[in-house]
């Protein structure tokens, strides 16, 4: 078995292991379609006989049986307990853990932000500072307003909540600020970048929002990142209108404008990885699959 | 335990120990010979080897050859096969010093984990998770192209594809542009919901102040005829009063005997009216025509 060079499919590898490895065909493993016989289940005769299960006299025998949940007329209690639907739902409603630009801020002044890059969800699950568990229904961070008077610093954010008042002291200095939807397997992936590459697998593609989540990231009042960027643009000058400050023009510091501006693509994790790709950190090489329906899978 | 030596342990496999010891001595002096043999020629070639290489780092020491009681005792004297055994001896005795270096006693698994090596034989797997395709792909990822494992396992199958796309439609059965269209169309329902409302509501405000005076105007009607009757109902009690001196109760006969004539008086008074009305009627008339004929003469004499 070669590497890279080799023509032979996947599949017919796993095939052909699962073969040699199988034990041989025996009565003892095998069984027969789900319903190719029925079972006796009435006892008919000797010990199945006589009550035939049904015990002495009374409704048992007679086969007249209470309904489920009956208790011989006192008031059930499937009935007693009223319903109280406090948490309804709660299972499918999605968290944002909270990052302060108080936060933000002594992240950038210690030094363990850097605001040379644009900042994403990888980027600040590596300072190791948050936690994420996708598992515990939690969809990324939200960015509050403690602390928003003092913020200074000068960024190209993306986050996955983020009200006005944050929006407009985010751009209040120049910076970039977008909210985006990551699904959980993106999320486990986005976490932990070096345990994801370790895993050997391809980086996945990133799911679309969820029906309940499409207005609010095609809104370009949140910024969100399915949203029209001229409409974007447009509501970058209203929003500074309203709060009562100059916009500052990205075009002024022609170095960093590149950086500012970069953002992702719909279906991309990582910047400058596209999904489908192999990323091994042993050789330092990054491998792309060949096959027709895998390009078309990931493209898509 | 008493040392045998190494030919002696070799004998002891094939023949039982008690009876043959003179076969099993005269079989270690065959062997040990051969050992000799062995060295002479190895030693022959270690230096026809050095000269061939010239300048290499092989040093002129000759090694001690172990005894490898694996091997075929029989050799075939053709020079590969003794250089081969030259460079496999050379390994033995690189690992056979190396095995005394390492006091780690850990399992040769886990040191060579904790030396970043391959643990495992893709090739020859030892345990049954080595061959799953979850451990090969981390493998790949640890030890890269070494591992001579195809990459294409990192990838799914096409079945696996075939249900991953399945599941995504199932999931995902609108594309955004149509999620983005239905959305805006419930908006504009709502909206315009709330409008007609509105429009609603205000209609109805402007006809406000309308409703509420026909409404105290039924209540003022009610009231009137309410209090009307009860007015009249006091005068009565108080007639009744004036007349007996005391208050009298409705339903007393006495009330009612009352109440019986004042109704025969009001209706002679109505009568009487009616007859002076019509006396004053006729005379008024009367005497309009007098004067009418009158002043008909009058003009006539004129």
């Amino acid at each position: 078995m070669a590497g890279m060079g080799n023509r032979v499919l996947a599949g017919t590898d796993r095939a052909l292991d699962l073969l040699r490895e199988l034990p041989r065909l025996s009565l003892s493993n095998i069984r027969s379609n789900p319903k190719a016989f029925k079972r006796n289940k009435r006892g008919r005769g000797q010990h199945g006989g006589k009550k035939h299960g049904a015990g002495n006299k009374g409704s048992g025998q007679r086969q007249n049986f209470m309904r489920l949940g009956y208790e011989t007329g006192n008031n059930p209690f499937y009935l007693r307990v009223p319903k109280e639907p406090y948490y309804k739902g709660h299972h499918l409603r999605r968290e944002y853990p909270p990052i302060s630009l108080m936060q933000l801020q002594t992240l950038i002044d210690t030094g363990r932000l850097d605001t040379s890059k644009p900042i994403d969800l990888s980027a600040l699950c590596n300072t190791k500072l948050f936690q994420l568990s996708p598992l515990e229904n939690q969809y990324g961070f939200q960015l509050t307003d403690e602390g928003l008077d003092n913020f200074k610093g000068r960024v190209n954010i993306e986050v996955q909540y983020a009200s006005e008042q944050v929006i407009s002291a985010i751009e209040r200095n120049g910076g970039v600020i977008t909210t985006a939807f990551y699904d959980a397997p993106s999320l486990i992936a986005m976490r932990d970048p070096m345990k994801f590459f370790a895993s050997g697998n391809p980086i996945p593609k990133r799911q679309m929002p969820p029906e309940n989540a499409v207005e609010y990231y095609t809104d370009p009042k949140n910024r969100g990142y399915l949203a029209d960027p001229d409409l974007i643009a447009l509501e970058r000058f209203k929003l500074a209108q309203k709060y009562g400050y100059e916009l500052p023009d990205l075009k002024k510091d022609p170095e960093l404008l590149p950086m500012m501006l970069e953002r992702k693509d719909p279906r991309q994790i990582f910047f400058g990885l596209n999904p489908g790709w192999l990323v091994n950190l042993k050789d330092k090489k990054i491998f792309e699959p060949e096959d027709e329906q895998l390009l078309e899978y990931f493209r898509s | 335990m008493h040392f045998t030596p190494p030919g002696e342990r070799f004998v002891k496999r094939t023949f039982s120990s008690a009876s043959n010891i003179y076969v099993a001595n005269q079989i270690r002096q065959s062997v040990q010979n051969k050992v000799k043999e062995m060295a002479n020629i190895t030693r022959a070639l270690h230096t026809s080897f050095t000269k061939s290489i010239g300048n290499s780092k092989t040093t002129s020491k000759i090694l001690s050859i172990p005894f490898n009681r694996f091997a075929s005792t029989d050799i075939s004297s053709t020079t590969e096969l003794a250089e081969q055994e030259v460079l496999n001896e050379k390994q033995l005795a690189a690992a056979a010093l190396e095995a005394k270096r390492n006091k780690s006693r850990l399992k040769p698994r886990h040191y060579k984990i904790l030396h970043g090596q391959m643990q495992v034989d893709p090739q020859n797997p030892e345990f049954p998770y080595e061959k799953t395709v979850k451990f090969r792909r981390k493998l790949i990822a640890q030890h890269g192209l070494a591992t001579g494992i195809n990459l294409g396992i990192a990838w799914s199958t096409k079945e696996e594809l075939q249900e991953k796309t399945e599941y995504e439609k199932v999931a995902h059965p609108f594309t955004l542009q149509q999620i983005v269209e239905q959305k805006k169309k419930l908006r504009e329902e709502e909206m315009k919901k709330i409008e007609t409302r509105q429009k609603d509501i205000e209609l109805k405000m402007g006809k406000l102040a309308l409703w509420m005076k026909e409404l105290k105007d039924r209540q003022e009607k009610k009231e009137a005829v309410v209090r009307a009757a009860q007015e009249k109902k006091d005068i009565l009690i108080e007639e009744v009063r004036q007349h007996f001196g005391y208050v009298v109760s409705m339903k007393d006969p006495k009330f009612q005997e009352m109440l019986e004539q004042k109704e025969k008086e009001a209706k002679k008074a109505g009568k009487e009216m009616k007859k002076k009305v019509r006396v004053e009627k006729a005379t008024s008339k009367a005497l309009a025509q007098a004067e009418a004929v009158s002043t008909g003469k009058e003009i006539k004499m004129e």
